[in-house]
């Protein structure tokens, strides 16, 4: 992988401030697009621009084909079938359609659901909820001190036969990547559904969403080189079929009269009113940008970046890094000293260096943690060992400000 | 690579600060914070004759907030309690040198907790009284 020419595709990298390039290493919140991508979507809106679905005319038919490849495109770059895809806002937003979906008739009073202290806002709020409003039982697995999955824990829950199981399968705080295909598993021999977070996996490693053996997984486009404002939701199996709608409106019926109305079949169900095709375009795009990088490959880059930010953190005194997963993602949460993140964090920006402080959407991880809060520098394709050198003069620089 | 939100007032603050400490018993007490940082400042407060006869501040916060919880420290003491209401954000801002806009949550979390307990006390005839979880 040629990191400085994928650099050259990325002309937001290009902005320096303070004399200084951008080290922007915030990937795990938000991702740069490159030239494809950008062009992809400006295409579309020049050339193609009309609602799928609706017209005979040729620019709806164009756009038509263009969804549904888009569809096929990013379902096949995570080893699923375009027919198991339904497009989104965010992940965030597939989180509530699976949740709302399965409240419909599948989970009775009573019964429980579970998340994991790993989970991200977005795949704990809406359940915790969900058992508020439906007077269900709402139960959370356990971390070990090592930031990884209590086991033992998630299996004396199991043995409860929770109808949910709402688990992450990489930490965006910790970086760990969660043993899927064996929790699932687990999960399945018990009749639970898993509803699995994989906005951090499906952008750093290679995923097979139809082998990991989760009902349901939600990732979004922006955190991996695609546009905002588009995601995908996987619904594996039958779930298509069995689950209820979420969004109600257009696009997502077969007819409609006065008293009631029939849905349509399959993903359309789930796509009410005009979605955003031009999102869909980027997020195939961005997609094929990173098949042809090869996923493996961007693995490898990462794992080498994580070597790198661990070993430029160890030359800093009184610096804690919070989990330590051998085979994490280039995700390393840490406090340098009691120095507040956000001031850390400050003075890294006047390097130009781009990192997170607070809690990362994760109060349960961090309460889990004790730790009020940490910074986070995640890297990601195009990030190089300069960045990480710009990161380490910046570490440098707090040391002696507050030191 | 400048550092001018770190002014040397503000690391010396941030390291050695002012009004530092909790004062027993105590006229007001009151508490915020903020929670999707993780800033918390806890003023306790004695009052006489309807002014700040003391004033002591403790809480975990950033280099900012705890530099403009010294500040203001300084600032209130000896002033009435209808003086301090009306002291503004600007005023607390040029006292801190400025106060760049992705921090001005940091520098208003202990004036508003202030200025909420005094709001509180001001209603109460009878003392001590204990304010908590005010938000920016």
């Amino acid at each position: 992988m040629n990191v400085e020419r994928i650099r050259a595709d990325f002309p937001i990298l290009t902005t320096r401030a303070n004399q200084a390039p951008l080290a922007y290493l915030d990937n795990a919140a938000t991702t740069h697009k490159p030239e494809s991508v950008l062009r992809a979507m400006d295409e579309y809106y020049r050339t193609s621009n009309a609602n799928p679905h609706r017209g005979v005319y040729k620019l709806s038919e164009q756009s038509t084909r263009q969804m549904d490849a888009a569809r096929k495109k990013i379902a096949g770059f995570v080893g699923a079938r375009a027919e198991h895809l339904v497009f989104t806002k965010n992940a965030t937003e597939g989180f509530n359609l699976a949740a709302n979906g399965l409240a419909n008739g599948i989970l009775q009073k009573g019964d429980t659901v579970l998340a994991t202290q790993l989970e991200h806002h977005a795949n704990f709020v809406p359940w915790q909820q969900l058992a508020k409003r439906h007077k269900l039982k709402f139960r959370v697995v356990k971390i070990t001190p090592n930031g990884e999955i209590d086991e033992a824990d998630l299996a004396q829950q199991l043995a409860q036969k929770p109808k949910v199981l709402a688990i992450s399968m990489a930490s965006n705080v910790l970086g760990a990547l969660t043993p899927i295909e064996r929790i699932a598993k687990m999960a399945h021999d018990v009749g639970t559904v898993v509803v699995a977070d994989a906005t951090q996996a499906v952008p750093h490693a290679p995923v097979r969403l139809s082998r990991a053996g989760v009902d349901f997984a939600a990732f979004s486009a922006h955190k991996m080189l695609g546009p905002q404002g588009i995601g995908a939701l996987y619904m594996g199996g039958h779930w298509a079929d069995e689950l209820g709608p979420f969004l109600f409106g257009g696009d997502m019926i077969d007819s409609v009269n006065e008293s009631d109305t029939v849905f349509a079949t399959g993903v359309q169900k789930f796509e009410a009113g005009t979605g955003n095709p031009a999102g869909a375009v980027g997020f195939a795009a961005a997609c094929e940008y990173l098949s042809r990088l090869g996923m493996d490959n961007v693995r490898a880059h990462e794992k080498k970046m994580r070597k790198e930010m661990l070993e430029a953190l160890s030359n800093v005194p009184k610096t804690e890094i919070y989990g330590k997963a051998d085979d994490a993602l280039a995700i390393v949460p840490f406090n340098v000293s009691d120095i507040h993140p956000h001031d850390v964090a400050q003075i890294l920006d006047s390097f130009n260096v781009a990192v997170r402080s607070g809690n990362h959407c994760a109060h349960p991880l961090f309460d889990a943690l004790s730790i009020p809060g940490s910074v986070r520098a995640s890297a990601y394709v195009y990030n190089t060992r300069a960045d990480v050198e710009q990161f380490a003069k910046a570490l440098a620089q707090v040391a002696r400000t507050f030191g | 690579m400048s550092n001018e939100l770190y002014s040397d007032m503000i690391v010396e603050y941030y390291k050695n600060p002012v009004n530092f400490g909790r004062l027993e018993p105590f006229d007001l007490e009151a508490s915020g914070g903020n929670p999707s940082c993780g800033d918390q400042v806890v003023w306790t407060v004695r009052v006489h004759d309807g002014k700040i006869a003391e004033i002591l501040f403790t809480g975990r916060g950033c280099a900012i907030s705890r530099a403009s919880a010294c500040v203001l420290s300084e600032m209130v003491a000896g002033k009435t309690l209808v003086e301090i209401q009306s002291l503004t954000k600007k005023e607390l801002f040029d006292a801190l040198g400025g106060v760049i806009e992705t921090r001005i949550g940091c520098a208003i979390l202990p004036l508003a907790t202030l200025q909420a307990g005094l709001s509180e006390f001001e209603k109460k005839e009878t003392g001590p009284v204990r304010v908590a979880n005010v938000r920016v």
